[in-house]
């Protein structure tokens, strides 16, 4: 929103004010509307070119990712969406609950994704190792340095989006915990 | 003119001065105060397909200006601050004596009872910001969304919190 937009309907008469005012949330809602319509858009686009990605089939890998990326992406996008469209007319300890939802860093998509990724780097892994590089290490065999790798990849993702999440939304959950608990919350994730 | 905007405009000009009010009790300032203002309304524009009449209207009002308040100070990280403009407006149009003295004294301990409150956690604020809207138990309850019971023990305690911390005499 511009501050500005708004900053001369103050001094007004209230009647004045609250007419402009409304002018204001309208031209708000048409560019609210045109902001979604161009998401939608960029979604769809984006949509378009992993499909054309996986039926052109340039590399395995990249079908596993692409096709993996494309379902994720539908349903990041469809989740955030959903949770973007935050209703502040219901009760104060209802609208904590669900900002809680949104932050925490446990909610239920990154909980697919987390396992759903497992299968995705495994295939990567595979790809680079057996593909595109010739190594191998005497006393460890294939699988085993497939899945070691595998692991660590998934080690370094997870940490990463921890660190990450932590430093962006730790202290608003530790922050919204500790209000809920004061209305006695005790479900707390 | 839309069913909207109509509705929309009844609910201004009757609720106009509530919302302000709660705006002055979670703003530092009265920049803050505007622009808190403003994204209530905006909030309230947004949100009115959504009333059905199930709650009361001042309800539905308080909850929208409530949450929006909370966002507000959370995404903002504001403070309130003993002296904003709006404090010492209300130091002067309150019922206090006509004396100078009286007056500075007054001011005084409203300043004093405003910090006070700002050291309470923000649902404290939230309780108590209703209360000197003179708002029912019942309502705050359903604004807050805890039983009634639970608000009147909490609005126990933060006026003992008050009453401690200012020394019994503003309070009375």
């Amino acid at each position: 929103m511009n501050n500005n937009n708004f900053e001369n309907i103050r001094n007004q008469p209230f009647d004045d004010k609250l007419n402009s005012l409304i002018g204001k949330l309208k031209e708000l809602d048409v560019k609210n509307l045109k902001e979604m319509r161009r998401w939608q858009v960029i979604v769809g686009i984006t949509t378009l070119l992993l499909i054309i990605l996986i039926i052109i089939n340039p590399m395995p890998i990249i079908i596993i990712d692409a096709s993996v990326l494309l379902f994720f992406f539908v349903v990041y996008t469809l989740y955030y969406f959903k949770l973007s469209r935050k209703d502040y007319s219901v009760p104060i300890k209802k609208v904590l609950q669900d900002t809680r939802k949104t932050y925490s860093f446990l909610n239920p998509v990154f909980i697919l994704t987390a396992v759903a990724i497992i299968p995705m780097l495994y295939a990567s892994v595979h790809v680079m190792l057996t593909r595109y590089t010739q190594l191998e290490i005497p006393g460890i065999s294939m699988t085993e340095l497939k899945i070691g790798a595998t692991f660590l990849l998934y080690a370094i993702i997870i940490t990463l989006a921890y660190v990450t999440w932590h430093a962006r939304f730790g202290k608003i959950v530790r922050k919204i915990d500790q209000t809920l608990s004061e209305l006695g919350d005790n479900n707390l994730m | 003119m839309e069913d909207r905007e109509i509705k929309f405009k009844e609910l201004v000009n009757q609720n106009h001065e509530r919302i302000y009010r709660i705006c002055a009790y979670h703003t530092s300032g009265l920049d803050d105060c505007n622009d808190l203002y403003q994204q209530i309304l905006i909030n309230v524009w947004q949100a009115l397909h959504s009333f059905r009449g199930d709650s009361k209207l001042s309800t539905w009002i308080y909850r929208i200006a409530l949450n929006t308040a909370i966002d507000f100070n959370r995404a903002e990280t504001r403070r309130m601050i003993s002296k904003s403009k709006y404090q010492l407006d209300l130091g002067h149009s309150g019922p206090w004596g006509e004396s100078t003295w009286e007056k500075i004294r007054m001011e005084k301990l409203v300043d004093h009872l405003w910090q006070q409150i700002n050291q309470l956690s923000v649902i404290d604020k939230v309780i108590i910001s209703l209360v000197l809207e003179e708002i029912t138990s019942k309502e705050i309850a359903d604004v807050v969304g805890i039983s009634e019971t639970n608000v009147r023990v909490k609005i126990h305690r933060i006026k003992e919190t008050l009453k401690l911390n200012i020394g019994g005499t503003l309070y009375e």
